[in-house]
């Protein structure tokens, strides 16, 4: 008696997913056996019957669909990526690149004597010693004399500095 | 669709003309195979609109020579099965309205004679009615293998399973439609 095919076989054969030789067999089975063939071409009908149906409802995508798909792609917010993307784009990053050089070039230049006064007040103080050793008295007229009691004849140039912040703030203080 | 939306890069002209060729091309099939996947136009507009804008994301990683179809499909794939575990149900089913299908009064794609029309009719409406009483992957398995004609090697890729699963689903979802186009009928 011939064993009949299953149906998953069937399935299988008519979606062409066997092996060739598996193949070869289902096709030589159903040229003898009725019973199979019909199971086979209620199979088959099940397909076309899919098929047909998705046929008869294929429908157009909607007129609006693409223009929706960039409206919604050109109205959306860039990623940060993007926006950084957007500052390093040679259009935009070398005359940005290019302010920045000239900006540092003669900003330093301008710069430059305010860089000094460190320098000066310190030459400043050193001439303002050396002359304080040789003419102990002659600028602190308005310094109280207990702020004198610990003045040196040679000054330096750090104590100076001193005397100057005092004597200041004594002047301040009175008047 | 509550799709999450991430930000988007502005189009360079080359990604500019990928997508528009992506649209022209395979607009009409992917808003098919998602409208089958889903049968609620609303839900198939957004499925189609989010699937492009991820091929718009990622079209440098489309292989010219692939087949774009089914990366396509994929895509509307994962989409669908993200937005069913996001719900935990099933789609909407509506009325069709504006775009209604050839059946409703439209185009025929295929010339037909009056008798394949009526037995075609017959059968369309338990067909469409037990297509929906499947479960979304046996849905889908179908409409892959019978409609669009992938080889199991494709549908496994598509959908993300094994050459097993796919066999095995497709024999299920199989017997289980005839059975109830069957019962459809008979009553």
């Amino acid at each position: 008696m011939m064993q009949h095919l299953q149906t998953e076989t069937l399935v299988d054969y008519m979606h062409g997913s066997l092996t060739p030789q598996e193949d070869a067999a289902v096709y030589a089975h159903l040229e003898a056996c009725e019973t199979c063939r019909k199971e086979f071409e209620a199979e088959a009908a099940l397909t076309e019957a899919l098929r047909s149906y998705a046929a008869r409802e294929e429908r157009e995508m909607p007129a609006t669909l693409k223009a929706e798909i960039w409206s919604r792609i050109r109205s959306a917010d860039p990623s940060p990526w993007s926006r950084l993307r957007g500052w390093l784009r040679p259009a935009v990053a070398v005359p940005v690149a290019a302010a920045i050089a000239i900006a540092a070039y003669f900003g330093t230049a301008y710069l430059g004597p305010q860089g000094a006064p460190s320098i000066e007040a310190a030459y400043y103080l050193q001439d303002h010693a050396a002359l304080n050793s040789t003419v102990p008295f002659s600028d602190r007229s308005s310094i109280s004399p207990i702020n004198l009691d610990n003045t040196n004849s040679v000054d330096t140039t750090q104590q100076t500095a001193v005397r100057v912040e005092t004597a200041t703030y004594t002047a301040d203080a009175n008047p | 669709m509550g799709v999450p939306r991430k930000p988007i890069e502005p189009p360079t002209p080359e990604q500019a003309a990928f997508l528009e060729q992506a649209i022209e091309q395979y607009g009409k099939a992917t808003y098919n195979f998602a409208y089958r996947l889903t049968h609620n136009e609303a839900d198939a507009r957004d499925l189609t609109q989010e699937a492009f804008i991820r091929v718009y994301r990622a079209w440098r990683s489309f292989q010219p020579g692939t087949s774009f179809l089914s990366w396509i499909y994929r895509i509307v794939t994962n989409l669908y099965r993200d937005e069913l575990r996001r719900k935990k149900g099933r789609y909407q089913e509506e009325i069709p309205e504006d775009n209604a299908p050839a059946s409703a009064g439209g185009e025929r794609p295929l010339a037909t004679s009056p008798i394949e029309d009526y037995v075609e009719s017959q059968l369309s409406e338990p067909l469409a009615r037990s297509l929906q009483q499947l479960s979304p992957e046996q849905r889908q398995v179908i409409m892959l293998a019978d409609i669009e004609e992938y080889s199991y090697q494709e549908i496994a890729e598509i959908m993300g399973c094994s050459i097993g699963t796919v066999r095995s689903r497709l024999h299920r979802a199989r017997a289980l439609l005839r059975r109830l186009v069957q019962r459809q009928q008979q009553s």
